[in-house]
């Protein structure tokens, strides 16, 4: 399956699980991992600026240092029009409805609660399928 | 955030400043009662005197008429009625000499009843002249009722005279007597006038001070109630205030408290659910290499890690369920809850193999949305989980009224347990009476939480190894 993902997420060993569940389950493309919302935004416009392919899938967790989900989501939007064709998907382990409901407001394809698990990650190659819409 | 708690103001009706208050309205409006009972009494009397006076005046004039007619024609019916008119004048000049030297009730009514006042304004007469006959006002108006009184006594004397010499009067002397009768006359019509302004004035002006005082005390009141009602209004502002600021204080706490709740779940939950990645991933890339040994540990590992979550979420549950207000209040179907039920918890009511009847003599209950469902939950999987091995599964749900309140019951026939020895333990949190089974022990703590909550109460009934009765009031 060759398509990349950046991980978004301070949990050190969360991002090293989830690189190795994504390989084992078939991801060949490029993973990459960031650990705060800004390091994934200069990453991503560092991306746009040189025209290098963007990450097709993100996955977002919410409460993280210096930049959480949200705010990440606030600034990434107003980017440019190409972030339309990146699929944003949240992976978190809040438990707490206001974080759902609040995620819910933003143009994302799905919401996961951690460990990721195999079930969840054939949904979101199910969504590759998909003509990308515009956001 | 600890929130400032602030005890609202209450204050007592009876107190000091408030008792105050009363007593200036009381003591103001007993004294526009007595004011305005003399007002009306002043009034009456000065109108009595005045009446008085006309009666005064024309008994007067008409003697002078008829003492005239007498000088002229020499008739006895002339002079019988000279006398009798005179004698009106006559009568109230005895009792403002009955008045003035503290005579009888009885001589000063009989004088003023022969100058024709009425009965019924005797006694006002009277109280006037004794209360005020000091006063400046009434002094002026006695003083020239006496010299009236003192032409009065001329005209008498007067008449006698004409009566006992008419036969040897002449033309001239009957003249002369004639025109002193007239100059007579005019001095008391001069007086009888004044008198009568004297006291109109005397009335206006008792009229204008009791009419000052009537405003003052009216004001004093008025004032009074408009300062308590505004001190009122504005410790009710106050009251507002501070009831609005502990509230938004407490809604803060509490979502702070929500908000703790959830980090701190959200933090003890983040390693296990790396070591439950890390598990999966070792079981995907090593399940090959493990022996059977390495492979019973990887289980246990697994089913702890499991129990670990699961305690977790349940405690997160009762944190939730122990401050929640339980205040999202509505019609619930019990038939919607239970297929709710049986849809989330398809398989372990299969694997259990339990068979279920439901008897719903009340098919609706207000209550909370989430606390019906935590309720009907944790009683049914406690229903199927402490079954028993030796027959076959077998659950009664009724709903049903009691008195005014709506009753949740199951019953099962599973292992029961000994009342008399856990009846105390039996909804405290984390205890559990089986350990044969996955459980956290605090299902039953929960239901307790939300039933009391609701203000209705959980009854057990139970029997070791012949099943369980859990009866919950929904109020």
């Amino acid at each position: 399956m060759n398509k990349s993902v950046l991980l978004i997420d301070d949990d050190h060993v969360s991002c090293f699980i989830n690189e190795r569940i994504l390989k084992t389950f078939g991801v060949t493309g490029s993973i990459y991992t960031v650990h705060n919302g800004k390091e994934a935004l200069n990453f991503i416009e560092a991306h746009n600026e040189n025209q290098e392919p963007l990450p097709d899938f993100i996955l977002l967790d919410l409460h993280m240092p210096v930049m959480d989900g949200f705010e990440f989501m606030d600034d990434f939007l107003k980017l440019s029009d190409r972030m339309n064709s990146v699929k944003v998907f949240i992976l978190t382990s809040s438990s707490n409805p206001r974080d759902r409901e609040k995620a819910e407001q933003y143009p994302i394809k799905g919401y996961m609660n951690k460990p990721l698990q195999f079930e969840e990650l054939n949904r979101i190659f199910e969504e590759a399928k998909n003509p990308v819409q515009k956001i | 955030m600890k929130p400032e708690v602030k005890e609202v103001e209450s204050r007592s009706f009876f107190d000091k400043r408030n008792i105050q208050l009363v007593l200036l309205v009381v003591i103001s409006s007993a004294s526009l009662i007595v004011i305005n009972y003399y007002s009306l009494k002043i009034t009456s009397a000065v109108r009595a005197y005045i009446n008085g006076e006309s009666h005064y005046s024309k008994g007067q004039k008409d003697a002078t008429v008829y003492l005239t007619a007498y000088l002229t024609i020499g008739d006895s019916s002339s002079w019988r009625s000279f006398e009798e008119e005179l004698h009106v004048p006559i009568g109230d000049s005895l009792a403002r000499v009955g008045l003035k030297y503290d005579s009888s009730y009885a001589f000063i009514r009989a004088g003023f009843l022969q100058g024709r006042n009425h009965e019924d304004d005797i006694n006002n007469l009277i109280w006037l002249f004794k209360a005020f006959h000091e006063t400046y006002f009434m002094k002026d108006a006695i003083q020239l009722w006496t010299e009236a009184d003192v032409l009065i006594g001329q005209l008498k004397i007067m008449g006698d005279e004409v009566h006992q010499k008419w036969h040897v009067l002449s033309r001239d002397e009957k003249d002369n007597i004639l025109k002193r009768v007239n100059d007579l006359t005019a001095h008391l019509s001069i007086k009888e006038r004044n008198f009568s302004d004297l006291m109109g004035q005397n009335a206006r002006r008792i009229n204008v001070i009791l009419l000052i005082f009537n405003i003052f005390f009216t004001l004093l009141i008025i004032s009074v109630v408009v300062s308590y009602a505004y001190k009122g209004y504005k410790r009710l502002l106050k009251t507002q205030g501070d009831l609005r600021r502990s509230n938004k204080d407490l809604v803060s706490m509490n979502q702070e408290l929500d908000n703790f709740i959830y980090a701190a779940s959200h933090d003890l939950k983040s390693p296990i659910n790396n070591l439950e990645g890390l598990m999966m991933l070792c079981q995907m890339e090593a399940q090959a290499t493990l022996n059977a040994s390495g492979s019973e540990l990887m289980g246990k590992m697994k089913l702890s890690i499991a129990r670990l979550r699961k305690t977790i979420d349940r405690l997160t549950e009762v944190m939730k369920t122990d401050k929640s207000p339980m205040e999202d209040l509505e019609e619930n179907s019990f038939e919607n809850i239970l297929n709710e039920f049986w849809f989330e918890n398809n398989y372990l009511l299969q694997e259990a193999g339990a068979e279920i009847n439901t008897e719903l003599q009340v098919s609706k209950v207000r209550y909370s949305k989430v606390g019906i469902k935590s309720i009907v939950q944790n009683l049914l999987t406690n229903a199927v989980k402490y079954r028993s091995p030796n027959r076959k599964c077998n659950i009664q749900i009724k709903s049903y009224l009691q008195g005014e309140s709506v009753v949740l019951q199951v019953s099962d026939n599973g292992l029961g347990m000994d009342l008399e020895k856990n009846r105390d333990r039996l909804f405290k949190m984390f205890n559990r009476l089986h350990d044969h089974v996955e459980g956290t022990g605090v299902g039953l703590y929960m239901i307790k939480k939300i039933v009391e909550k609701h203000g209705g109460n959980i009854f057990v009934n139970s029997q070791p190894n012949e099943g369980t009765t859990f009866s919950v009031t929904l109020n």
